[in-house]
């Protein structure tokens, strides 16, 4: 079933974007979302709908942690932290997207 | 360590799913809350900036969906109602549940039992390369262990063979120690050949093992203990070596004590040297000993066997009368001890199968009262099709429930072969090999797992799949009406063939249970708690060691005169009341057929066996045994004179209690192969009680001819009465008394426990509770089987019922017409079972039902009568009660 198959790559297109989102410091889900905003220049609109399933995901697979903490509004929040898998997994999964990106590339330009 | 952290958070999520929810609620809120103060940011009223950041998140409950099926357990979660709605199913139908949960448990019972068999069958003794130690045998031409490898086997193949190395033999012996100035008792020694211990390969914890010098005849008899016996009989005294013990009366030294653990070569805890003197051994001759080894490196077992062959064609050759028949085999050394090796694997995994064919066939019975009751629920099938339940999800939910009820199942069988299996260890610890380990392996309880899984499956898919399968549609378009399956002759059929197992194999079943509950119920006529019965052994030499003092054979006394010492001896002793002797103790002697002058009086006297003894004139006197007519041996009757004493139970069956006095009989001993001539005529000059009243029963009798004896050249059972000490109080002094009078011989002595049956006793009252239980639960299943098929297709009926009385039809008619159809189904059922019952009987020579048959068959006849027509009447008198317009309506 086809809708299946592009749900799939989006997923993991997803995951990858929330690892590369976290690799610099521990964030709270909405923040996550703010932050791919902001780095994809408004182009990529990550709903909630997609985003908290993501990290539920990533989370039973051990690339991610999760711990309630405090804003700097002192508001209750759960934080997301890489893990020592996650982080390498961001690499592995990095450089699979870049491969991909040339394989495809590679491919449209001589046909 | 994350994956700690991980398993921390999945069991939080599984065991405190509240909590968790509540926290997923509350990250929700506060990205709508950071979202909200973002809009408002971008300068959206406080209203807009809401409702806009609620937009942007979508629904929640979908989320909240999508967040929980990504979790690791969706799968479960989605299973957790349909887990729920399966035990609330269980609990709706008590009498389904407990009749199917019974009746599967028996069968996980016996199925995982002969599991832990097939465990034992691959077992090997937990010793350095413990797999390559083999034992050596032969078996006979109808494959059968003819237990006759002796020592001169272990010598012939010592010298013929290179296959099998450190060649060494055993043989189990049970002796009497005593400690000096400690404990005394039965034990069980193993007599076993030097080399035994280097097969092992396990060094002794103190002192030395036995040395060959030990097997020589005239060696000192050295005797090495087990670890557990060198704790309790001899508080771990480390300088137990060098000191000496008794068995039977004969004088041991202490060598060795062996570390913990062992108990090579069966269960063993006493070593002494098995005296070696092949020369003294002609083939086949002597006692049956067990031979090992360890196979010689590189060296299968096949090629080891194949060598024992070779050596084989000679010696059958040269004494075809002992070797002609055998075949000598290398196996396991488990598989030999266990005495199993005369079956090859292929037969072991048959008897497995069928083992599980027993779970399997319950398991169908119980399936199809699941199909009657799946039938009855079409309605809630089909309602739940039309909503979109898929038929993967409803076969899945009835799979559950079948699950459930054969997951108890499972535990309950478990628990049941547990318990079996440690009353059979209880009842004689040393009967299974030291390296087996009472109770279930982790693979048996996999295995009944296993067994569940397959049960749900034919109980609960099957029957699903049927009844998914087929007409949801016009199930759904008749919904309010009461057809749902169409039943017809596959109904009938099934019915009849419940109906027939149950005839055919119930009474057989129970005549089984009944047979063995009244053989365990012999109660002993005589004073049990007052007696003990010793017997001198004669059938080894008596050791050669020095005696501690001059005994009467030592003085040119014949066996005779040892024995009347004896007697003589323990009469003197204080709290002898009476001492006797006869040639076999009681319930046993020679077995004979018996013929009575002027012809045999009771039908069935053909068939019974009579036991001859000989016994003393005070023998009924000493045993308190009433004179019911006639007179009891006297001082004038000599042995092989013409009277005899019969007992009471010879009388019914020989005699059809007619007079017995004056009457002339003659015995015919039984022995195998043997075509013995009859006896003398012998006069009945005398009727006494039986010493064991069995219940009345008189086929569990044991008829007893007494003859006149003498002490002589044979062994005899010597009787002891006491009075006012206890009979096991006077047991230590009877071995200081037998050590005087008979020094070194073997005495084997019998307490109240044994005299009542003891050990065997517990045995079978054990296996008639084993019997029972699968007779009670087999006769429940049937019963409930039964009833639920003739009920279910009264039930199904309902509707042809209400039109016929709608129609005009009297109830007197309809209910006639309910009951001939039942009545077809058991009397066709009833008349297959009385064939196959009365086929099964005959083929086991009758002795399955023991010509009861003419009571079980009716009693269960009428049992499964009785279940279908009540069956047949609860429905019927409902459906009578069902409106015409009603049932018109329906249409």
């Amino acid at each position: 079933m086809s809708p299946h198959a592009s749900n799939d790559i989006l997923r993991g297109t997803l995951d990858l974007l929330i690892l590369k989102a976290l690799s610099l410091e521990p964030m709270h889900g909405w923040s996550i979302a703010q932050r791919l905003e902001q780095l994809s220049g408004d182009a990529l609109r990550v709903g909630a709908g997609s985003l908290y399933p993501a990290l539920q995901r990533l989370e039973e697979r051990g690339l991610l942690v999760s711990e309630w903490g405090v804003t700097e509004e002192n508001r209750r929040a759960r934080y997301y932290e890489l893990t020592g898998a996650g982080r390498s997994a961001l690499g592995e999964e990095s450089r699979s997207w870049r491969e991909y990106v040339r394989m495809m590339d590679t491919i449209l330009r001589t046909t | 360590m994350e994956w700690i952290t991980r398993w921390r958070k999945r069991l939080r999520v599984l065991f405190r799913r509240a909590e968790v929810e509540r926290e997923l609620e509350e990250e929700f809120a506060f990205h709508l809350e950071m979202e909200t103060r973002n809009n408002l940011r971008a300068g959206m009223t406080p209203e807009a900036a809401r409702r806009q950041a609620v937009l942007t998140f979508g629904g929640r409950e979908r989320f909240r969906e999508e967040v929980r099926d990504a979790r690791w357990f969706a799968p479960l979660i989605e299973l957790t109602p349909d887990v729920k709605l399966a035990l609330r199913m269980l609990a709706k139908h008590p009498a389904l549940s407990v009749t199917g949960a019974l009746g599967m448990a028996v069968g996980v019972a016996i199925a995982t039992a002969f599991f832990s068999f097939m465990a034992f069958y691959y077992s090997a003794p937990p010793l350095d390369e413990g797999d390559r130690i083999v034992a050596l045998d032969y078996l006979d031409s109808r494959n059968e262990d003819c237990f006759c490898t002796t020592l001169f086997d272990l010598d012939t193949w010592r010298g013929s063979q290179r296959s099998v190395r450190q060649l060494s033999a055993f043989r189990d012996s049970h002796r009497y120690l005593s400690v000096p100035g400690g404990t005394t008792g039965g034990v069980r020694v193993a007599e076993m050949t030097a080399s035994g211990f280097d097969v092992a390969r396990v060094p002794p914890l103190l002192g030395r093992p036995l040395l060959p010098s030990d097997e020589a005849q005239g060696a000192p008899a050295a005797l090495v203990i087990g670890n557990d016996e060198w704790r309790r009989d001899f508080g771990a005294d480390r300088g137990i070596v060098g000191r000496e013990v008794r068995l039977d009366g004969t004088p041991y030294t202490v060598v060795g004590v062996m570390p913990e653990g062992f108990r090579f070569p069966y269960n063993h805890g006493y070593w002494a040297a098995l005296r070696s003197a092949p020369a003294l051994h002609g083939p086949g001759e002597g006692p049956h000993v067990t031979i090992f080894g360890r196979l010689a490196s590189g060296v299968p077992m096949a090629a080891a066997e194949a060598e024992l062959r070779s050596v084989s064609p000679r010696l059958a050759r040269e004494l075809p009368a002992a070797y002609g028949t055998l075949r000598p085999i290398v196996r396991p050394y488990a598989q030999v001890v266990l005495d199993v090796h005369q079956y090859p694997d292929w037969i072991v995994w048959t008897m497995q199968l069928f083992a599980a064919l027993v779970l399997a066939a319950v398991a169908v019975t119980v399936a199809s009262l699941v199909y009657a009751r799946t039938a009855s629920r079409q309605a809630e099938i089909a309602v739940r099709t039309a909503l979109g339940a898929s038929r993967r999800r409803i076969v899945t939910q009835l799979f559950v429930e079948a699950l459930a009820l054969s997951s108890l199942a499972a535990v309950a069988g478990l628990l049941i072969a547990n318990a079996a299996f440690r009353q059979i260890v209880s009842i004689d610890p040393g009967s299974l090999p030291y390296w087996v380990e009472p109770g279930l392996p982790a693979s048996t309880v996999a295995y009944a797992m296993g067994l569940a899984v397959l049960a749900a499956f034919i109980v609960g898919i099957v029957p699903a799949l049927a009844a998914t399968g087929q007409r949801l549609q016009s199930t759904l378009r008749q919904m309010g009406g009461a057809t749902g399956l169409q039943l017809g002759s596959t109904w009938t059929a099934l019915i009849v063939v419940q109906v027939a197992v149950a005839v055919a194999v119930l009474p057989i079943v129970i005549g089984i249970a009944w047979n063995s509950y009244r053989e365990s119920r012999a109660e002993p006529t005589f004073p049990v708690e007052e007696m003990l019965v010793l017997r001198l052994k004669r059938d080894e030499a008596p050791a050669r060691e020095a005696p501690a003092a001059p005994s009467v054979e030592q003085a040119g006394g014949s066996f005779a005169e040892t024995q009347a010492e004896l007697i003589r001896r323990i009469a003197a002793e204080p709290g002898v009341l009476g001492v006797t002797y006869a040639s076999a103790p009681p319930r046993s002697g020679q077995p004979v057929r018996i013929e009575v002058e002027g012809g045999v009086a009771t039908a069935d006297a053909a068939r019974v066996v009579a036991l001859s003894s000989g016994v003393a004139p005070s023998y009924f006197d000493v045993f308190g045994t009433q004179v019911l007519a006639g007179r009891p041996f006297g001082s004038g009757d000599a042995p092989g004179g013409a009277a005899t004493v019969v007992s009471r139970s010879f009388v019914r069956r020989f005699l059809g209690d007619g007079v017995a006095l004056g009457r002339r009989v003659r015995g015919t001993a039984i022995a195998a192969g043997d075509s013995v001539q009859p006896g003398p005529w012998l006069e009945i000059v005398g009727v006494v009680d039986d010493l064991y009243d069995e219940s009345g029963e008189p086929e569990f009798q044991r008829p007893a001819i007494y003859l006149p004896t003498a002490l002589g050249a044979a062994p005899v059972s010597v009787a002891i009465r006491t009075r006012g000490i206890g009979p096991d109080a006077l047991v230590p002094r009877l071995w200081e008394i037998a050590g005087k009078v008979a020094p070194g011989r073997p005495m084997t002595v019998a307490g109240p426990d044994e005299l009542r049956g003891g050990d065997t006793g517990r045995t079978v009252r054990f296996s008639v509770i084993l019997v029972s239980l699968v007779t009670l639960s087999v006769l429940l299943l049937s019963a409930v089987g039964i009833s639920a098929m003739m009920s279910f297709a009264v039930t199904r009926r309902y509707r042809e019922i209400g039109i016929r009385l709608a129609l005009g039809a009297s109830r007197r008619q309809v209910l006639q017409g309910i009951f001939a159809r039942s009545a077809l189904q058991l009397a066709l059922g009833l008349a297959v079972g009385v064939a196959l019952a009365t086929l099964l009987e005959r083929l086991s020579g009758g002795e399955l039902m023991r010509g009861q048959q003419h009571v079980l068959v009716p009693m269960v006849a009428a049992l499964v009568i009785a279940a279908g027509l009540l069956a047949t009447a609860g429905p019927a008198r409902k459906a009578l009660g069902v409106h015409p317009m009603e049932a018109l309506r329906q249409e």
